[in-house]
């Protein structure tokens, strides 16, 4: 609990310790619901569709954060001056309505204690099944990753698409 | 923290909530969305090894009776004084249409770069010639 207190403070002082005062009211209470949450979400996509952009909002492989996809109009595909565009379209429209209240909501699904431990044995699980062998339960993440990318080198998709599935294990540094 | 409320931006908030509860999905957006609707881009969040930074990118349909992966790709980028920067060019993985899956990976050195900011960039496009983008979420990374 105490390690998350610091990911949670260094969190919150990382950026200044200031709210985007554009960013939809969801950190008042400290508390930001899945309703919050969405709102934020959705601002983000009429922003970046008033840039004439499409977007769409999937669940990530977590089953609880959003990711927002910015699709290309069939003139722009494969010109790489139409994805900078469109990256800086998102950069702006994500970081103005919904970086801070994200953040929050993510923290907030951090799991400790015996739920961590339990979500540890699932990656592990997972990991194995990926075919990613010699890990254990005081692996570090650097060492998984360490282990996926030199057991298969030139797909590390299985392995890798575990530990995006199970992210709330190994929280640090996101959202910085 | 202090956060400041307008009656104003109570009202966006609002609106905005609406809209979602109004549409009773995650998906948004016109009909001209890139990518087919029957497949979705998913990029990992940056990890690393002490020597590399990681990103992946994946492209999954739910069938082969609409449009299907042909393409995938993933560069890595670094935040450097607050303006990405690319470390790690596109790399692609491509293949014939009729399939429902597709997945690769790209590195970035980060020996020497100590404490930073780094994030991966997934494109995809599916055998409609649509095409999609989206940035995996920023993570500090100490190498």
């Amino acid at each position: 609990m105490f390690g998350l207190t610091l990911l949670i403070l260094a969190a919150s002082c990382s950026r200044g310790g200031g709210q985007n005062p554009d960013e939809p009211e969801a950190l008042v209470d400290g508390e930001v619901t899945t309703a919050e949450y969405r709102a934020a979400i959705a601002a983000t996509v009429e922003c970046i569709e008033a840039d004439g952009y499409s977007a769409t909002v999937q669940t990530r492989t977590d089953g609880v954060m959003a990711q927002v996809s910015v699709g290309l109009s069939p003139s722009q595909t494969g010109d790489p001056g139409a994805r900078d565009a469109a990256l800086s379209t998102y950069d702006r429209c994500f970081e103005r309505y919904a970086y801070d209240t994200e953040r929050q909501y993510f923290l907030q699904h951090v799991p400790t204690g015996a739920e961590r431990d339990s979500m540890f044995g699932d990656l592990l699980a997972c990991l194995t099944s990926a075919d990613v062998s010699g890990l254990t339960r005081t692996s570090t993440e650097q060492e998984i990753v360490g282990a996926i990318w030199a057991q298969h080198p030139d797909d590390p998709g299985g392995g890798m698409a575990c530990l995006d599935h199970y992210r709330f294990v190994f929280p640090e540094g996101r959202y910085p | 923290m202090v956060i400041r409320r307008t009656s104003t931006r109570r009202l966006a908030v609002a609106s905005a909530t609406a809209l979602v509860l109004a549409l009773g999905v995650w998906t948004a957006g016109p009909a001209t969305a890139a990518m087919d609707s029957n497949c979705s881009l998913y990029v990992s969040d940056p990890t690393d090894d002490d020597t590399y930074v990681y990103s992946t990118s994946s492209v999954y349909c739910v069938t082969v009776y609409d449009s299907t992966v042909v393409q995938v790709g993933n560069m890595i980028q670094e935040s450097a004084l607050g303006v990405w920067q690319t470390r790690a060019g596109w790399v692609y993985k491509y293949q014939a249409a009729g399939y429902t899956s597709l997945s690769i990976g790209q590195k970035a050195s980060c020996n020497g770069h100590g404490t930073d900011t780094w994030r991966g960039v997934g494109e995809g496009r599916t055998s409609d010639n649509g095409e999609t983008i989206t940035p995996g979420t920023p993570r500090s990374v100490t190498c």
